[in-house]
This record gives structure tokens, sequence and C-alpha cells, in this order.
């Protein structure tokens, strides 16, 4: 058994080395070069994300209503008739922010995900406080997206705890790089955003099977609330979500992206949304730099843009 | 090197040599300018002794850009006195008004003022100013002491013929003054007095001049200043002003001096005599001593090969110190982009830090902290309490705003009643960017948590600390004002720090795990 010397700082040489890119490096030399500033409205309105996944063919959860203007909110109710399960989120979210999945529409009120019910009035307020622009990237006014619950595939029932684990894929150059699967946890309550305490696992991209796991930038073993092992796992429908990924990245025309997939128990992989600034906690936990693997992706011939 | 980068070096390169260029230009034209030294740079100090007694309020008069001198700098020294610098709206004269805390004890106050009489352009008495009707009317009035229209004043006016021109008839009744009021320290101040007796101290002379213009239907007042010319100890002089022809005019009945008064003298109060007032006598003192100081830079004459425009030093004192502040900011971007980009550092707001330390800067620094700790506190509560009454965004917002300011307004009313704070400056906060630090603190401790919350709020006010320190740097903000070119460095740095792709600081901790990926942990 090999156990790392513990420290406190590694030196930028040393992570060079290693292969770590770091934020300014990733804004400078892939954000900057590879996604234009136009396109970003693609990415950053979910909405114009699932409209462009539906001209490609690419699965994505059904849309039910998708709310722009504060007259509608009154419509809520009538547009949601008698539908179980739902999820609402800001079209111009930003870490996870805004998002109520509905579980159970019942007598009481709609229960959430969480277990909190809440009443017709209390989802208005929230529907109005999305159309504000309480949650938005910019502050400016949004739309709601009100669309079908992901129903959580078995594979991931004893290592998601409280919702659904989603599947982040960088893609540099319309080429797979690096993969990692988000975990919530007790403490994310359910999300699955690094920074909100979820895990990240590392996939094999070739394999499709997890490698290494952090949490809370250090690296862990097992799930901290099942005690189940998060890594060796294999990923179900691989082949078929590196494909959907692949084919977002084209649609999208975006150079570097981070594509956000979901498996649903019924329908397979999904997708739920993409993001051009990808974060960089993806290099933690596989336990490798994505220089290393970006340079792999850069080298493809007629696609030579960058110096790294 | 990348394309970009290469830009940007050759940018960076330009923008320094550019500096540089303006810097020597500017260096080899006051050289030249400073071996003309028919002037001095006079500094001027006031030393104030006040007994602290409950809510004493002291006005001391105090000197200010005049067409004869400019200040160059002024710098005040106070211990266990509050100070308000105020500006009387009717005569423009400025005053400090020192608030003794009330423990009994001697306190003191020091005012510096480097003063450097070059002709004033801006400023020149020859620029005819209308007198507004209600200023006339003040300026022809009787007073306790300048007795308009009485019997003594009309019988020394018969004396003086009135068909004349007006300067020739306030030459004359300076001349009747000057001849028939014999100077003796022991006599009165009072015209009346002086008129009716034959003799009077200086102010005393002054005065009976005075009443004698205002009877003639002359505008006239006292002007006390001081006159630069010997150092060490000097005091106040008093000497007329008269209305003529659409300017002051003044007659100095001490020196005899008249009309074209030369630059050492130096106005410092308008329309009145005490240059500290508003405390029983007795309970302060007051010195005034006079320094000649070398001189750096004699910007006497104008600077020849660099355009005027880039010469700040020109402008009055006030503008200036807003401009040495404007001319740091650029240095609070810098401040953020080294903390953000190179430190990693995260904050609520991009210039936010930067701008809570400019409010910080136009307050007084710990009644500043408390009032913001106070709002934070309140604003925090209401914001919780305001998310049971479900509001929308924008009126939620106006709500906390209003509660901040209702905070902002009842702390000034508070200090006040304390005795604590001298002017509404000091608690000065950007109230729209309090509104957003709370709102956006509130939300970021419900969506990822108290710590995050802190950390985010603790590294905002770091850099506001930082940013702080170097707005407040004074000499540092008067080197700008001498060499604003040395903005191009900072645009320079700036510019650099844009094209720095190395590893953030905090990213060396972040990736600390990643230096051998064969071994992880537990494996």
């Amino acid at each position: 058994m090999s156990r790392k010397r513990w420290r406190f700082w590694a030196w930028p040489w040393e992570l060079k080395q290693a292969g770590v890119l770091g934020i300014n490096a990733r804004n400078l030399n892939y954000i900057a070069h590879l996604n234009p500033r136009k396109l970003y409205a693609r990415v950053d309105d979910k909405a114009r994300t699932k409209l462009i996944c539906h001209e490609h063919e690419i699965a994505v959860p059904r849309t039910y209503a998708l709310i722009s203007r504060y007259g509608d909110i009154a419509h809520f109710g009538a547009l949601m008739g008698n539908r179980q399960q739902f999820v609402i989120k800001p079209a111009c979210g930003a870490g996870g922010r805004g998002i109520m999945v509905v579980a159970a529409n019942t007598r009481e009120g709609f229960v959430l995900a969480n277990g909190t019910v809440l009443s017709a009035a209390d989802i208005e307020h929230h529907l109005a406080s999305i159309l504000s622009g309480l949650f938005s990237l910019s502050g400016h006014p949004d739309k709601a997206i009100i669309e079908a619950r992901v129903m959580p595939h078995v594979a991931f029932s004893e290592i998601a705890v409280g919702g659904t684990a989603d599947i982040r894929i960088v893609i540099c150059q319309h080429v797979p790089i690096a993969a990692m699967i988000r975990l919530p946890t007790a403490e994310s309550r359910g999300r699955a955003n690094l920074h909100q305490g979820a895990i990240g696992v590392g996939i094999d991209i070739a394999t499709g099977r997890t490698t290494t796991a952090v949490h809370h930038n250090r690296q862990i073993t097992q799930h901290p609330d099942t005690l189940s092992p998060v890594s060796g796992l294999l990923i179900p429908h691989w082949q078929q979500v590196l494909h959907i990924a692949g084919r977002l990245s084209h649609a999208l025309q975006l150079g570097y992206v981070g594509v956000d997939i979901v498996l649903d128990a019924n329908y397979g992989p999904m997708v739920l949304e993409a993001n051009a600034r990808p974060g960089l906690n993806i290099q933690i936990a596989n336990n490798q730099g994505l220089l290393k693997a970006n340079s792999h992706a850069l080298a493809v011939p007629e696609l030579k843009i960058l110096p790294v | 090197m990348n394309k970009q980068n290469k830009r940007t070096v050759v940018t960076v390169l330009l923008l320094c040599v550019i500096a540089t260029g303006i810097m020597v230009i500017r260096h080899l034209s006051s050289d030249t300018a400073g071996d003309a030294d028919d002037h001095v740079l006079w500094q001027l100090r006031y030393t104030v002794k006040v007994l602290a007694r409950d809510a004493q309020r002291v006005y001391v008069s105090l000197p200010d850009d005049a067409h004869s001198a400019m200040i160059q700098r002024e710098a005040f020294f106070r211990a266990d006195l509050a100070m308000d610098i105020q500006r009387n709206a009717d005569t423009g004269s400025r005053s400090a008004v020192l608030l003794a805390n009330g423990n009994g004890q001697w306190a003191t106050w020091i005012g510096e003022f480097d003063i450097d009489p070059r002709l004033n352009t801006k400023s020149h008495p020859a620029i005819t100013q209308p007198l507004k009707p209600a200023m006339r009317q003040r300026y022809l009035a009787a007073k306790s002491k300048t007795q308009v229209g009485s019997m003594s004043v009309n019988k020394a006016l018969a004396q003086i013929p009135a068909d004349q021109l007006p300067v020739a008839r306030v030459q004359q009744i300076f001349e009747y003054c000057w001849l028939n009021i014999s100077d003796r320290a022991e006599g009165h101040d009072d015209a009346a007095d002086a008129l009716t007796h034959g003799f009077a101290n200086k102010v005393g002379r002054a005065r009976a001049m005075v009443a004698m213009c205002r009877t003639a239907g002359f505008p006239s007042r006292l002007v006390t200043g001081f006159v630069l010319d010997l150092p060490g100890n000097i005091h106040p002089r008093t000497w007329v002003e008269v209305y003529l022809d659409g300017t002051w005019v003044s007659y100095d009945p001490t020196s005899g001096q008249t009309r074209f008064m030369n630059q050492t003298y130096l106005p410092v109060r308008v329309d009145g005599v005490e240059m500290v007032r508003g405390a029983e006598p007795g309970t302060w003192r007051v010195s005034y001593e006079l320094n000649r100081l070398e001189r750096d830079v004699s910007p006497n004459q104008p600077i020849a090969q660099l355009p005027v425009i880039l010469d700040l030093t020109r402008l009055p004192s006030g503008m200036r110190g807003i401009l040495a502040v404007l001319l740091l900011l650029p240095l609070g971007a810098l401040v953020t982009a080294v903390f953000r980009n190179l430190i990693g550092l995260m904050t609520f707001g991009t210039f936010t830090p930067a701008l809570l330390a400019l409010s910080f800067l136009y307050s007084d620094p710990v009644t500043g902290m408390v009032v913001f700790v106070l709002v934070m506190f309140v604003g925090m509560v209401t914001r919780g309490l305001l998310e049971y009454l479900k509001l929308l965004m924008v009126p939620r917002l106006g709500v906390l705003l209003t509660l901040v300011v209702i905070c902002l307004v009842l702390a000034i009313s508070v200090l006040d009643d304390l005795g604590l704070t001298p002017s509404a400056n000091a608690v000065i906060l950007p109230m729209v960017i309090m509104t957003m630090l709370i709102e956006r603190f509130y939300v970021c401790h419900d969506e990822d948590g108290l710590l995050t919350a802190c950390k985010l709020l603790g590294g905002t006010l770091l850099v506001a600390a930082c940013c702080f320190m170097l707005l407040a740097w004074k000499s540092l903000g008067l080197a700008f004002v001498h060499a604003p070119e040395m903005l191009l460095y900072v645009a320079g740095a700036l510019l650099l720090i844009g094209r720095y792709a190395g590893y953030r600081l905090a990213e060396l901790f972040r990736f600390r795990d990643m230096l051998s990926p064969d071994a992880s942990l537990g494996s």
C-alpha cells in the first residue's frame, strides 16, 4: 500500500508535470480560443440547448411547459393537471440553483424530493423568483422550464443519495477527453454539484469504469453516506453516453464544452445541459490532469488551433 | 509565445515607453522651472488648544485657494477632537469645526498648510463678479461695532467731498482714517469710538473705514488673514475690502497698502475678525507659525514642454484631493485582479471590494466598520424574515435598501447624540452595494452553506482592506496627481495579468493531491 506524503500545497512545476489545467489557462487557452462568445447563449439558456437537442434527435427529459411571462404563472396548476412528478428549473440557472424536484402531487400539496410539502402558492412564488432572474447567471430576467423528472437508474441506487447522479463529459475539439460521474450526498442535499458537497468519481473513457473519487477536493474511496465503494463500477450504456455527448458537441459547435448526461431508468441516457466553462474538479476526480488529455485531442490534424 | 501574448507584451512596452517619456519630460521641465527662485513655498501652521467641555464646538477659519495663493497640501493632526470642514455659503470661507468630547482636558488640534504664493489665474480679482442683492444688503448694514449712519461717522464723512469718482472717494475715506485715527494697542476696536476719540487699535481703525464706506453707500467688509513675508510666530491681520466697479478692492489700514495688494496677503476669513470662535474665552488658545519650505518643484512658471492639461497640480486643492482618490481607483482594480487571478481568492461581486474601500475612505474607518457590521446584521435578520413573505426580487431588494437607509440615518442620529460623529460623511456607505451584498450573502448562505458565504464575505473584506490601505495612502495619491502618466504602468500591469495563464496560488492547494497519479489514497 503506497500512501501519499501529506502535503499542504504543490509547487507549480509539479502541477505542470502532472498536466493539471489551471483556471487562468483554461480561460485563456481553451475557452477564449475554442468557444465563440456568440455561441454561449446555446448552453447558457437550457431551453435553447433543449431545442438544439430536439433538432439533432438527442434525447432530453420531456418538457411539460416553458414559462416566460408572469401572467402564465397563474395557469401553472392547469398546466400540470394531475402530473405526479416534475422538475422546475431556471433556464439560465447556474450551479444547480433554483432547481425544484417535485416527487408527488397530493391533496396536501406538492411533495418535494427532499420531503418538504409546498402549496401551489409556494410553487408560484418560486416560479416568479425564477422569472425575476434571482437564479440566473447575470441576474437578467429568466424563463422557467418544467420538465419530466428523471428516474434514477438502479445502477446508482447505492451511491446517489437523495438525488440523481449525473455524468459530466468534457469534450475538446469534439473528442471526449475526460469524464466523471457526480454523486449527490446528504450534504449536497440531493444536488450533484461538487462545490455543494457532491462526490465526483472519475470514469475511464475507454472502458466506462469508475476510477478514483473526490469529495471536497480530497480523494476518497467510498460514499460518505452509504459507505458503498464508488470505484470500479461499470457505467451502463457507456458507448451511448459517449455518442450522445459527441453529437451534442458537434451540434453546439463549441470547441471546449462540458456535457451533463443522466441515465433514466426507462429511457436511458439523456442530456441535462451543457456548459461552456466546465469546471476543473474533473481532474481531481480522475486523478489525471486535463493538459495531457487535451493535447491529445488537439493533436487531431484538421483542428490545429492551439499552442498549449 | 503565441500571437496574443506577443501583442500584449508589445502594448505593455509601448505604454511603459510613453509613461516613462512623459515622466522624463516632466522632470526636465520642472528642473528648468526650478531655477527661478523668486517664489517661495510657505508652511502655515495653526496650533489650537481647546479645553474639552461637553459638546463644545470651536470654529477655526482655514486658509483656502485665493487669487494670490494656492494651498498645495494640507494636513490636520488632532487628538480627542472630532473635526469637520464647513464652508460658509455666503462668504465662501472655510472653517474647521472642532468638537471636544468633554473630558475636561486640553486637547490640541494642529492644521498645516503648504502655501504656494503664485497668482491663481482662476480667481483673479480683476474678473468682475456681480454682487447679489442680499449680499449688497449685508455689506451695507450696521453691526454692533460698525455703527453705520451714527453721528460720529456722519460727522467724519461730512469732511470728505461727495462729488467725485467712487474710487477717489473711497481712497479719501481710507486716507482720513489713516491720518485721523492713531494706532494704539490699548485702543478700542469700535468704529464710533475710533472716530470720536481719534485713536483705536488696528481692528477699530479698519471698522471705522468700513462704517464710513457703508454710510457712503459702498458695500464693504473686513477681511482677516495673514501676511506671508517673514517666518516665525505671526498674528492675523485685518484689512478692508470695498466693492468698487464689480470687484472687491483691498485697503490695509495697518500697512497703508491700497488697491493693489501684493501676493503676500493671504485672506482667510471674509466678513469677520476672529479666526477662532464659538467658545467662551479662556477655553481655547491659538498660535500661528510661518515657515519657509524647501521647494522641490517650482511650478511658478508655465511648463513649456508639457501641455498644461497634464499638469494636475495647477488645480484647486479640493479638486486635487478628489483626483488623487480617482487616480488610485485603477490600483484598486489591480489589487482585485491580483487577488482573483493570481491568488484565486473569490469575492462577492467584481468591484464590490474596491467600492467598499472607497466609501470607507470617506468615512472614519472605525465608525464605518461599526455601521457596516450593524447594517449587515440588521440586513441579514430582515432578509431572513422577508423570506416568509415570498416577495418578488426587485421589491424585496427595495425593502432591504429602505431598511439599510433607515439604519444609516438612525446610526448617524444616535452617534451624533452621543457626540461621537463629526459629520454624515462618517457613515456614507454605498447603500446599493450594501443591499446587494446582503442579498448575495443570504442566497449564498442558503444555497451553499454558511461556511462558503463567510469565506466569500471574508475574501470581500480582505480585498476591500487592501484596496483601502492603497486608497488611503496620501503620498501615493499625490504622486499620481504629480505624474498621472503612472496610470499607464497600472494599465500595463493589468494587461500582463490579463494574459497570465499560470496557476493561481489557491490552485497549488486545490490540486495538491494530484502530484503522483499512480498513488491514490488508501489504495
